[in-house]
């Protein structure tokens, strides 16, 4: 289970201009096995949440925990449990080596031995579909296949927990479709925990057991689509988004 | 174990972007050629008065300056590519993704050993390029076991002033000049006598000089290749570079590891929230 508690995290501004506010008192939790969205519009705090739960940033105030194991005392095991796939992570790849090279780079990087990496690269190029691209280079790859490149990175090593940054954003409807499909059908089996974050309201409808509303580094709203519905009384997801988050209904 | 699969594949990768970069490569020859042309012609164009300047060395200027300009790369790669390597993977994003996977020290490591690769391989076309094109004399073949230490030595002594410098960075100084790299880079151009003997220098200039490891190495080698000096002369120099070792390398590393961990805590080393 991943647990925060009172999430605070500030960002400073340039030259001493005080503060932004990227997480403001979030608490939450989310159960082992579950797809969790987190919903916002840009600048909410869904990325510094990830980064946050990853260990990546440290919270000013507040805790997070995961399997009881707090992100500051326990950072290394935290760690150990949590694969992130970073928006555009894809830029980590060398553009002109080939996508098996990559990625058995990467994977000797994440603690595999020279073998199984290059055995894991030649496995997950074909579960991502980009098998037959295998020998040529990421310069040569669509937007789509380079997002498929980004995912095959996190699946080379296997963790109970996978936090998600934006995994279809600026893909066409194509490539979303086959990532969303993806995740549903290979990240989500063996009670992996993946927490998601998304602009897209029926994507997180598709995908998340439970979502949870941020505006402005708050936490709205934290539950099912369902429970969402029945609580504002409108049938429009996206009516009622708007409305949370203040933006103006067209 | 998995130390060596890391150096392996990093040292791989590098080579493989280094071979793709053939121009590059190329015109990273002439810039050398060009580089070891001026102080030839420099040479000649002060004849004796050059020579005489190096005459304590018993070689002429072009071959003193060659070893000076070719050894100095190992002092220049130890004391900024850990800033560079640091510097690289905070703005490429890569840092998170060695944080993630826990491999920053390996990392920082294989890399390094990639750097210390390439640095010899420019340093013997230096001297190859030097010997045979511009008729450089140097001893052949030299006491290579000591050209090792001192070359071990000026590395680890360096490479404590090179993690202080990335320290810095990792505390905070994220802009273009880091002030313990620079300084040092400046200093050593100018007193360790990479292009001309210290001692033809103000005694101010020679008393700074000795706190630089540099000085030290670049009158090593150089009483090695140049006078195919032995054990007993360069003993004390082993010993300055072995001190400023002991006290250098502990100190950088203690403060590297101490500002990454302050930087992980912070949680600074992550960008684009």
């Amino acid at each position: 289970m991943i647990k925060t508690t009172n999430l605070t995290k500030r960002y400073p501004l340039p030259g001493k201009m005080g503060f932004v506010t990227a997480l403001n008192r979030v608490s939450l939790e989310i159960k082992e096995g579950e797809i969790y969205g987190l919903v916002g519009p840009n600048g909410a705090g869904k990325t510094t949440l990830l980064k946050t739960i990853a260990g990546l940033l440290i919270p000013e105030k507040g805790t997070v925990s995961v399997n009881g194991k707090d992100i500051i005392e326990d950072r290394e095991q935290v760690r150990g449990s949590i694969e992130f796939l970073m928006s555009s992570g894809w830029i980590i790849f060398d553009y002109k080596l080939p996508l098996n090279f990559n990625l058995k780079y990467w994977g000797v990087m994440q603690g595999l031995g020279l073998n199984e990496a290059e055995k894991k690269a030649e496995e997950v190029l074909k579960l991502i579909g980009l098998g037959e691209y295998a020998d040529a280079s990421p310069e040569n790859l669509s937007a789509g296949m380079r997002q498929k490149l980004n995912i095959a990175r996190i699946l080379l090593t296997e963790k109970p927990i996978y936090l998600l940054d934006e995994p279809t954003t600026g893909l066409d409807a194509v490539s979303a479709n086959f990532t969303r499909n993806f995740i549903k059908k290979n990240l989500k089996k063996h009670d992996r925990t993946i927490i998601m974050a998304t602009h897209n309201l029926w994507e997180a409808e598709e995908l998340c057991d439970r979502i949870g509303i941020l505006n402005k580094g708050k936490l709205l709203f934290s539950g099912t689509i369902a429970e969402l519905k029945k609580k504002h009384g409108k049938k429009s997801l996206e009516q009622i988004f708007m409305k949370l988050v203040g933006g103006t209904e067209i | 174990m998995r130390l060596l699969d890391i150096l392996y594949i990093n040292t791989l990768r590098s080579l493989k972007l280094w071979l793709r970069f053939r121009v590059s490569f190329a015109t990273s020859i002439v810039a050398m050629i060009a580089n070891i042309a001026i102080f030839f012609f420099l040479g000649m164009a002060f004849g004796n008065a050059a020579n005489s300047a190096v005459a304590i060395y018993g070689t002429t200027f072009f071959s003193f300056v060659l070893v000076g300009i070719a050894f100095n790369q190992y002092a220049l790669m130890a004391v900024n590519d850990y800033l560079r390597i640091i510097r690289t993977a905070y703005f490429s994003n890569w840092m998170e993704i060695l944080l993630s996977s826990r491999t920053m020290g390996y990392y920082l490591l294989s890399t390094i050993v990639w750097s210390f690769i390439l640095t010899t391989f420019n340093l013997i076309l230096y001297l190859v390029f030097g010997v045979f094109l511009f008729g450089a004399n140097l001893i052949f073949p030299p006491n290579w076991w000591m050209i090792f230490v001192i070359l071990f030595l000026t590395i680890i002594s360096l490479s404590g002033i090179g993690l202080l410098g990335a320290a810095v960075f990792l505390r905070g100084a994220k802009g273009d000049l880091e002030p313990i790299t620079w300084l040092t880079g400046i200093f050593a151009a100018l007193v360790a006598g990479v292009y001309y003997p210290i001692e033809k220098l103000p005694a101010i200039v020679q008393t700074i000089s000795k706190f630089l490891p540099h000085t030290y190495a670049l009158r090593g080698v150089r009483l090695i290749l140049l006078q195919g000096a032995g054990g007993g002369e360069i003993f004390s120099i082993i010993v300055y570079l072995a001190l400023f070792s002991i006290v250098l390398f502990p100190l950088g590393y203690f403060l590297f590891i101490k500002s990454l961990k302050k930087a992980e805590r912070e949680g600074t080393l992550v960008r684009w929230a």
